[in-house]
């Protein structure tokens, strides 16, 4: 073998090897265009073992394929779409190159280059798919849809750009535009912010910031975006959407504000005020509230702070006592119930600065997750002025009972003293002119102004004892009808008025000084006469009342009184309007020494008006059962 | 005082029964009233009257009251306070509502006699 073909041989044989590495397909025909070899590269992308594609046109490669449209993949070679012998489908390009010898002008044959598109081909399908998609977002969204290609720094942006902030798309084209737009406050955290997700391996941008309008104003935005990376992580685009937040924003602030608002009113307010959940836990205080807790909690309460349980600790009321602490605990439990629309508590506690007092109120929160507000308003001021005010009015009422007193006296005494004076000096200076019976009634006159001035003197000195708690009361076991029937007796010396006497089976016995018994129910009856509707019948009731008492009830008709009237009757001096008109003589002190009386014995006495009766009310301790049989027999 | 008329306005009957028996002893024509509304029915119905008597302590009016709704009745009348307490400025009071004398409870038969000859008394000629 001549060198020449032994090279020739030689390099057959590399380019046989060659062939077989090459990953593009190669096909070779001759000059009559019948494919003569082909390498296993080209094999697998048409999907053909090459010893049945030996001998065949060119065209049984492409037989089931048909030519992309021109352009398609950006690729200058025409595109096959080729259906493999396995029931798979491969794009392929194909370049096409004459083989030709240095010295002869015909070709003797065809070199057909394949190159596998498939992948590219699936890539690209996927990304037409995806515009596609993003533009049906872009047309449903009210936000402004952005798809930034980071190669070449062009930004499409969707009609939500104008609709949203005015501007044109056709202007909005790229980062620089962008950034001029950002609020000059805001465009540095915005930028570094782009330079820092595309350094690193993230791939989702999120911001908050002022984007200005078209009309010059900012409005507040979150801009989302999504990083697209190639595989070999380099950045291909980011897409996302800007959304305009400016209302949320503004209520946003005006919530925040609100908040700031009643965080300082509550801090300026000198109350101490909490806000506790629905379990009643503290959540918020004021600075009244904590300085409170920290400088006047008295030990060895616990602080009540946030976080505390203020119902189990019975809003740190301890120290006042359990009953109030407890009307606390209940009032706050009741309220954060929803079974009580308000509780207020009034308290005294033991500070180190001294006793002071409080009105603590629990309102609930009127919000969907309920709770509570508790305010503990500090009254011991008020207090004492209301205490110095008492006692200022106490002092002008016992100077004006003074006065009143002796003005009272002082009529009442003058009065039967004048009838007296009068009468006898009459007689001394008239005598001779007087006919008998001019002198006898004259002098009559004159002795029943003197036992009135006796019952007055009498009356006085025993009111007098009673404020001072000298009166001796000997007190024995009584029948209470005796002593009822006593009273009626001698009121019936004075009126022929009709007196009902109820008294129960079981006998009724009380304990008590029996004269000044009788004194009260005959006060009563005379009363009843004095002031009752003539002729109208008067009652006397006596019974068994709960807690070994004996009650007793005087009842007389009295028209025209109201209840008004008699809220008084048992102060000294005080006569009623109705009996000033009906002209009815007394100095008022009947009822008063009767109430006095009566509580010497333990007991009460009141009285009031219905349905057009006068009732004055007697409570007595009664005595038990074998008291009452001694007191019968 | 004879044939004198007077109206004795008090809601004690034992005081005006005393006031009208030394009147009528010394000839004078007595009307009685208990009350302020009586007084003024009979100012109205009965008068004219000379002298009035006039307790304070009414039990429908003061006497104050009952003197200043009757004014226009009391033409040529003389008024005599008679009470038991004059109160502070009671004195001012009755010289504004032209009371002739007040006299304090209690007095003598003769006291009183003496104060109603007095204010019957033609004041001084000039």
């Amino acid at each position: 073998m001549s060198q020449r073909l032994q090279d020739e041989v030689e390099i057959t044989g590399l380019f046989a090897a060659l062939l077989d590495a090459l990953p593009d397909g190669v096909v070779v025909l001759n000059r009559h265009g019948v494919i003569v070899a082909c390498n296993p590269s080209a094999e697998r992308m048409i999907g053909t073992p090459a010893a049945r594609l030996i001998g065949l046109p060119p065209t049984a490669l492409f037989d089931k394929t048909r030519e992309l449209p021109p352009g398609t993949l950006h690729l200058q070679y025409p595109v096959f779409d080729v259906s493999r012998g396995d029931g798979t489908r491969a794009w392929l390009s194909v370049i096409t190159k004459p083989l030709r010898r240095d010295d002869q002008a015909d070709a003797y044959g065809t070199l057909l280059c394949l190159t596998d598109m498939t992948d590219k081909k699936l890539a690209e399908e996927s990304f037409a798919e995806a515009l596609s998609m993003r533009d049906l977002i872009a047309q449903a969204s009210n936000d402004a849809i952005w798809d930034w290609d980071l190669q070449s720094d062009r930004i499409w942006w969707s009609e939500g750009l104008q609709a949203q902030f005015g501007h044109s798309s056709e202007t909005a084209i790229d980062r620089e535009w962008w950034l001029s737009n950002v609020h000059p406050d805001d465009r540095h955290m915005v930028n570094a912010s782009w330079l820092s997700v595309f350094n690193s391996t993230g791939n989702v941008w999120l911001r908050e910031f002022r984007f200005r309008t078209a009309d010059g104003e900012f409005a507040s935005v979150i801009c989302r975006g999504h990083v697209v990376r190639a595989k070999n992580g380099g950045l291909v685009r980011m897409f996302g959407a800007m959304q305009d937040v400016s209302p949320q924003k503004r209520v946003e602030d005006d919530l925040h504000q609100s908040e700031e608002l009643s965080r300082v009113v509550l801090s300026s307010l000198s109350a101490r005020i909490g806000v506790l959940d629905r379990n009643g836990i503290i959540i918020e205080v004021n600075d009244d509230w904590r300085r409170f807790e920290r400088d006047d909690r008295p030990p060895p309460e616990t602080r009540c702070l946030l976080g505390a349980d203020y119902v189990a600790e019975r809003g740190g009321l301890g120290s006042s006592g359990d009953a109030v602490a407890e009307q606390a605990q209940r009032g706050m439990r009741e309220v954060l119930r929803g079974s009580r629309r308000r509780a207020d508590i009034e308290y005294q506690l033991d500070t180190p600065n001294g006793a002071r007092w409080f009105a603590m109120r629990v309102e609930p929160l009127r919000t969907g997750r309920g709770g509570a507000v508790v305010a503990h308003i500090e009254t011991t001021m008020r207090r004492r002025a209301e205490e110095a005010e008492i006692h200022r009015l106490a002092a002008e009422q016992s100077e004006q009972a003074k006065t009143d007193l002796i003005n009272v006296v002082s009529h009442e005494l003058r009065t039967p003293l004048a009838v007296i004076r009068g009468h006898v000096t009459t007689v001394i200076e008239y005598d001779n002119r007087m006919t008998e019976a001019q002198r006898r009634k004259s002098l009559e006159s004159a002795d029943a102004a003197a036992q009135q001035l006796e019952r007055l003197i009498a009356d006085l000195l025993m009111m007098g004892r009673l404020d001072a708690g000298v009166m001796r009361m000997e007190c024995q076991p009584h029948s209470l009808e005796a002593i009822l029937r006593d009273a009626v007796e001698g009121a019936e010396t004075i009126s022929r008025q009709t007196i009902e006497i109820s008294i129960p089976e079981e006998p009724l016995a009380v304990n008590v000084d029996r004269s000044r018994m009788i004194q009260v129910f005959y006060n009563l009856l005379d009363n009843a006469i004095k002031y009752g509707s003539p002729g109208a019948p008067i009652r006397i009731e006596a019974r068994h009342a709960e807690r070994n008492m004996a009650l007793m009830m005087v009842e007389n008709a009295a028209a025209g009184v109201r209840q008004a009237d008699v809220d008084n009757i048992f102060e000294r001096f005080y006569r009623t309007n109705h009996g000033m008109k009906l002209n009815v003589r007394g100095a008022g002190l009947g009822l008063s020494i009767s109430k006095g009386i009566v509580e010497a014995h333990q007991g009460r006495i009141w009285a009031r008006v219905r349905r057009g009766t006068f009732q004055v009310y007697l409570l007595l301790p009664k005595l038990p059962v074998s008291g009452a049989e001694a007191a019968s027999a | 005082m004879k044939h004198k008329r007077f109206l004795v306005v008090d809601d004690e009957p034992s005081v005006a029964d005393f006031v009208r028996t030394v009147i009528e002893l010394e000839g004078g024509i007595v009307v009685l009233a208990g009350t302020a509304a009586a007084a003024r029915e009979c100012l109205r119905v009965e008068g004219p009257f000379d002298v009035m008597v006039l307790d304070l302590a009414l039990p429908d009016l003061s006497g104050w009251e009952l003197l200043a709704s009757v004014q226009d009745l009391l033409a040529g009348c003389k008024v005599v306070l008679f009470s038991a307490h004059l109160p502070d400025g009671g004195t001012e009071r009755a010289q504004r509502a032209a009371v002739a004398l007040s006299l304090a409870k209690p007095v003598a038969a003769t006291t009183l006699r003496d104060a109603l000859r007095s204010v019957l008394q033609p004041p001084p000629g000039p």
